[in-house]
C-alpha cells in the first residue's frame, strides 16, 4: 500500500510557495545593470580573447593579437620540446595553407629564438609564430598544458579550446568552419 | 581553477575526469539501490554502460557528418581520441536510445525505475558541477565574502560549490526516501523539484546566463520546472 502524499493538498500548496518564493527571488535577483564582468576578455569559449603583443620569431616585430581583428584566428601555444605539438605542425601548417582568411598563430613557450627557428627550418614551417619568452601570454591564458589551440573567431571571441593534441588537419578546419 | 591536472605525472583533462567519476559513481549507486525497488541492478549497470559507449560513438559519427568536408581526406582522423570532437545532440538521443531499450527489452522501464536512478542522477550532476568548479564555468557575481573564488581575476561567487553543496543534500536525502514506501515516480518527481528550486536558488548568483524580460532564463525556467513537478506528484498519488 503506497503512503499517501497529497493527504491535505500539501504538494499543489508546495508548488505554489515554490512559485511564489522562486518568482520572488528570481525578480529581486535579476541583474540590475549588464552581468558584471560576464563579457570581460578571458581565456574561456564564449569571452572575447584577451589581447596580446609579442615579437614575431620572422623579424622581431610585434605580433599584436587585435591586429588580426575580422580574421578566425588559431592560437597554438607550443614548444620544440612537447611531442604532441611536434606532431601537430604539419597539420597547422597545410590549415594555413588551405585556408588563407584564416591566422594560424603559434605561440611558443619561453624558448629561444636560435632554437625555434632551427625547428621551424628543418620541418619546413612558415606560420606566424610570436615568442612568449617570458611566459607572459602563458599565464594570461592560464595554459596548463601543452599544447593548447583557441579558436578565436572574426569578432575576437573564443569559441572553442583543445586541450592536448596532436591536432589532426581534420580538426582543426572542422573546428575553424564555425568561426568563419 | 584547474582545467588540466597532473596524475601519476600525466596530464588530465580535470572536467572530464570529474564528470567520469560522478557518472561511474552514480551507476554504481543505482545500481547497488535498485533491489530496493525489486529491478535487476545489473540491468542498469549495463544501460548505463552501453548506453554512454553509444552515446560517445554516436556524438563523433554526428561531428564527422557534420564536418565531413573537412574529414573527407582523411576519414581516419574520424577515429582520433579527442573529446573535443563531438557533437551531444547526436549523442545524447542515442545514448538515451540505448540505455532506454535496453531497460524496456528487461522490462524495467516503468516509474519505479526513475526513483532508483534519481540518486545516481545526483552523484551524475555532482560530476559536473565538479568540472564546472575545475573549469571556471559557470562564474558568479562579484562578491567581496570570505568564502569567494578568484575566477578570471576577480573574487565571485562559486556558484559551482553552491550547486555541490544542494546536490550533497539531495542525493542522500533521496537515497533515504527509496526506502519508504512511496508511489512509484514520487520520489524522481520530488529530486526534480528540489533540484529546480536550488538551481532557482543558486543561479541568483551567476554572471553568466541569458535573460529573458530582465530575468535569468534558467531560474525562470527552474520555477516553472519545480512547480510542474510538485503538481505531477499530486496527481500521482491520487491516480495511485
Amino acid at each position: 500500500m503506497a503512503a499517501k502524499l497529497n493527504g491535505a493538498g500539501w504538494t499543489r500548496r508546495l508548488a505554489l510557495l515554490a512559485i511564489l518564493a522562486g518568482g520572488a527571488w528570481t525578480w529581486i535577483s535579476r541583474p540590475q545593470a549588464p552581468q558584471a564582468g560576464a563579457d570581460a576578455p578571458a581565456a574561456r569559449v564564449g569571452a572575447f580573447a584577451p589581447d596580446f603583443t609579442l615579437p614575431a620569431l620572422e623579424d622581431g616585430r610585434p605580433l599584436r593579437l587585435s591586429d588580426f581583428r575580422g580574421r578566425a584566428v588559431v592560437i597554438n601555444f607550443w614548444a620544440t620540446w612537447c611531442p604532441p605539438c611536434r606532431v601537430e605542425m604539419p597539420a597547422l601548417q597545410q590549415a594555413q595553407r588551405d585556408m588563407p582568411d584564416v591566422v594560424v598563430l603559434g605561440v611558443n613557450q619561453q624558448e629561444s629564438a636560435d632554437n625555434v627557428s632551427r625547428f621551424m627550418r628543418e620541418q619546413g614551417l612558415d606560420f606566424p609564430i610570436a615568442l612568449d619568452t617570458a611566459g607572459e601570454v602563458n599565464r594570461l591564458y592560464r595554459v596548463r598544458a601543452l599544447p593548447t589551440t583557441c579558436f578565436v573567431d572574426r569578432s575576437g571571441v573564443i569559441r572553442d579550446i583543445v586541450y592536448g593534441g596532436p591536432l589532426t588537419r581534420a580538426l582543426i578546419e572542422s573546428k575553424v568552419s564555425g568561426l568563419r | 581553477m584547474a582545467p588540466i591536472i597532473q596524475v601519476f605525472g600525466f596530464s588530465v583533462q580535470a572536467g572530464p575526469l570529474a564528470t567520469l567519476v560522478g557518472f561511474v559513481a552514480g551507476l554504481w549507486l543505482s545500481s547497488r539501490l535498485a533491489a530496493l525497488r525489486h529491478l535487476d541492478g545489473g540491468v542498469i549497470n549495463d544501460a548505463g554502460f552501453y548506453g554512454a559507449l553509444a552515446g560517445l560513438i554516436a556524438a563523433r559519427a554526428g561531428y564527422v557528418v557534420v564536418y565531413w568536408p573537412a574529414y573527407a581526406t582523411e576519414p581516419l582522423s574520424a577515429l582520433m581520441p579527442s573529446l573535443t570532437a563531438l557533437l551531444p545532440w547526436t549523442g545524447w538521443p542515442a545514448g538515451l536510445a540505448v540505455a532506454g531499450w535496453i531497460v524496456w527489452r528487461k522490462g524495467l522501464l516503468r516509474a519505479g525505475l526513475f526513483d532508483v536512478l534519481a540518486p545516481g542522477v545526483a552523484l551524475l550532476a555532482m560530476g559536473l558541477a565538479g568540472a564546472a568548479l575545475l573549469n571556471g564555468e559557470s562564474p558568479g557575481q562579484p562578491t567581496t565574502l570570505p568564502w569567494a573564488v578568484t575566477i578570471w581575476g576577480e573574487s565571485r561567487h562559486p556558484v559551482p560549490v553552491y550547486e555541490l553543496a544542494a546536490l550533497a543534500v539531495i542525493a542522500p536525502g533521496c537515497a533515504r526516501l527509496l526506502r519508504r514506501d512511496l508511489p512509484p515516480g514520487a520520489l524522481a518527481l520530488a529530486a526534480l523539484a528540489a533540484y529546480a528550486f536550488a538551481r532557482v536558488v543558486i543561479d541568483g548568483f551567476r554572471a553568466d546566463v541569458p535573460l529573458l524580460a530582465g530575468m535569468r532564463v534558467t531560474q525562470l525556467a527552474g520555477v516553472v520546472v519545480c512547480a510542474t513537478a510538485l503538481l505531477m506528484i499530486e496527481r500521482l498519488t491520487i491516480d495511485d
